[in-house]
């Protein structure tokens, strides 16, 4: 599928267990440079778990991660994000009080070595602030950026939600389900510009839309009850049978 | 990338996003009108012959950089600090201590007062910042109260009773603090200093940062921010802030003691903030001079002035969000 030096991100047996229950149940995969991993499976399969596992909000009990040729897997949150490594979240993650434009600076700004910077206003970094505004062009969101992001609808504040992730300009993207909540308009237009990004990004997708899934990912795999079933191409996804039974059901929803 | 440019690169009205300098909002003319107020205050007060309001009017302000340095930490940072009286204290000793042994320089004590504040800080900061929510409250209390406890058994320097401080600190060829009014300057400009600190800080990166840790810590920390360490910074700054008025408040009272770093001392502190208005840059002081005034004011009524003080500021939270910044913000307009 893809040769080893182009592999960004790999996890090798990784498990989480959550009392007795086993969230991620011995999960390896890999995703490579400019490729687009979906993961797809029915809610409670520990699709967000691995993300958490990934980014570093959690720590796995058994396994290794390694991005970059690099072991991460003891690696906090922050040392993660700094390597290039930038996460989306289910549920709306923002600052409220904050307009839309300090939201993105904010990210942009998270990329720099520090934020010691205790005198000149945040507002008056040009270069950072065109950094905020381009990804907001992107997502559609420019002619907010004022607000307050407490002052967007929902489906606006998703938008925000992934601004904030591609705002960081990471090597690899943990997008989860960052089309949920959305309408059926900005699906598309996300689903446009999911596939332009991963041009030059790698992306691990989690998404329930299965049209858009189908249309990006360049692997799926599906996981159910905390393993993997099957990975492989969307073609031969659709037509696996146990995938099918267990997941896709028929209709493909 | 190729982002579709859908809108031109305009520039809309800038006033709703925070940088707009020239245009200064309402209520902060009505903030700028009492500070330039309270620089008249000296000399009107001279000429009624009213000296004892000019000492009121001192604690005030003392009390005011206090609280200032508290909302740092409580207003923008989320940090309930309930120990903040400390700071107070140490700053105190440090004018206390020296002159116990005949070291006047008010450099010296303004010195001893930056680093010592600044290593409590840093020291309870690393392990209390650790905790979250009543965790933190109660133990930045438990550390204020072993700081108290230690200059209590400190019988050299009066223990319980304290420590009567004979001259204030001097700053040669400068000003002589012996003179009230000087005093107020000092403790006046300062204040300002304070003032414009706060400002630039909470409007700087590393404001935001902690504005952002506030109320989203997770997000703040995916976005490759070390929460933790922006906060101590921050904490290590308020701290030293209040360290400075408890300089003055050791000068003012010319006696020190264990008494200043009680945690009804601390408690004090939040509900001026609570007055003022959580998350505002004059709310604090605001907040300290209508406690000061009322405490003044009802303690000369009544003796049971904390009951009637109780139920102003119950009112207060109940039905006045925002404190009197909230107020005087619907009155006179947004302060952004």
């Amino acid at each position: 599928m893809t040769n080893k030096e182009s592999i960004l991100l790999s996890t090798n047996g990784l498990v989480k267990s959550f009392g007795g229950v086993k969230a991620v149940n011995d999960i390896s995969l890999s995703v490579a440079d400019n490729t687009i991993h979906a993961i797809i499976g029915p809610n409670g399969a520990g699709k967000t778990t691995l993300i958490s596992l990934l980014s570093g909000d959690l720590t796995p009990d058994k396994g290794t991660i390694s991005f970059a040729q690099k072991d991460i897997t003891k690696e906090s949150v922050e040392q993660r994000a700094k390597q290039g490594l930038a996460r989306s979240f289910q549920i709306t993650s923002i600052i409220l009080p904050m307009t839309l434009l300090e939201n993105v600076m904010l990210s942009a700004r998270g990329r720099e070595r520090h934020a010691y910077q205790f005198w000149k206003p945040a507002s008056q970094n040009k270069d950072i602030e065109e950094q905020a505004i381009t990804v907001l062009q992107q997502v559609g969101l420019w002619d907010q950026r004022y607000k307050p992001a407490s002052d967007i609808s929902h489906g606006e504040q998703r938008q925000l939600e992934l601004a904030m992730a591609l705002a960081m300009q990471p090597r690899l993207l943990l997008l989860d389900e960052p089309m949920a909540g959305m309408g059926h308009a900005e699906s598309e237009k996300i689903t446009g510009l999911l596939g332009t990004i991963s041009q030059d990004k790698a992306i691990l997708l989690i998404e329930h839309d299965m049209d858009a899934v189908f249309q990006l990912a360049d692997t799926i795999s599906v996981l159910v009850s905390g393993s993997v079933i099957a990975s492989d191409e969307p073609a031969n996804i659709r037509s696996d049978p146990q995938v099918q039974s267990a997941y896709l059901g028929g209709n493909s929803c | 990338m190729t982002g579709s440019q859908t809108n031109p690169p305009q520039e809309p009205d800038r006033d709703t996003q925070g940088k707009s300098w020239g245009k200064v909002s309402g209520s902060t003319t009505v903030y700028l009108g009492i500070i330039v107020l309270l620089g008249f205050a000296p000399p009107f007060l001279s000429l009624i012959n009213e000296p004892f309001y000019l000492d009121l009017l001192s604690r005030m302000l003392i009390l005011g950089i206090a609280a200032l340095s508290l909302n740092l930490i409580l207003g923008y940072g989320g940090m309930i600090s309930m120990g903040h009286a400390a700071y107070l204290g140490i700053g105190a000793y440090c004018v206390g201590i020296p002159a116990y042994y005949e070291i006047y320089n008010g450099f010296v004590h303004l010195a001893l007062a930056i680093v010592l504040s600044g290593i409590f800080a840093f020291l309870s900061g690393i392990i209390s910042l650790r905790t979250k929510g009543v965790y933190f409250i109660m133990i930045t209390l438990a550390f204020t109260q072993m700081l108290y406890f230690t200059f209590v058994s400190l019988e050299e320097y009066g223990g319980d009773d304290g420590l009567v401080i004979e001259l204030r600190s001097e700053f040669p060829g400068l000003f002589d603090t012996e003179n009230n009014t000087n005093l107020y300057y000092c403790i006046y400009l300062t204040l300002l200093g304070s003032l414009l600190l706060v400002h630039r800080l909470i409007q700087a990166p590393f404001g935001r940062v902690i504005i952002g840790s506030k109320h989203n810590e997770e997000r703040m920390r995916s976005l490759g921010y070390n929460t933790y360490r922006y906060r101590l910074v921050c904490y290590v700054i308020s701290g030293i802030l209040c360290g400075i008025a408890g300089v003055f408040l050791g000068n003012f009272t010319s006696f020190i003691s264990p008494e200043m770093m009680d945690w009804t001392h601390s408690g004090e502190l939040i509900f001026m903030i609570v007055i003022g208005g959580v998350n505002s840059l004059f709310g604090p002081l605001i907040g300290s001079m209508l406690f000061i005034f009322f405490e003044e004011w009802l303690s000369g009524i009544t003796v049971y002035w904390h009951f009637i003080f109780g139920l102003m500021l119950i009112a207060l939270v109940l039905f006045g969000k925002g404190g009197i910044n909230g107020l005087i913000t619907a009155l006179f307009g947004e302060r952004r």
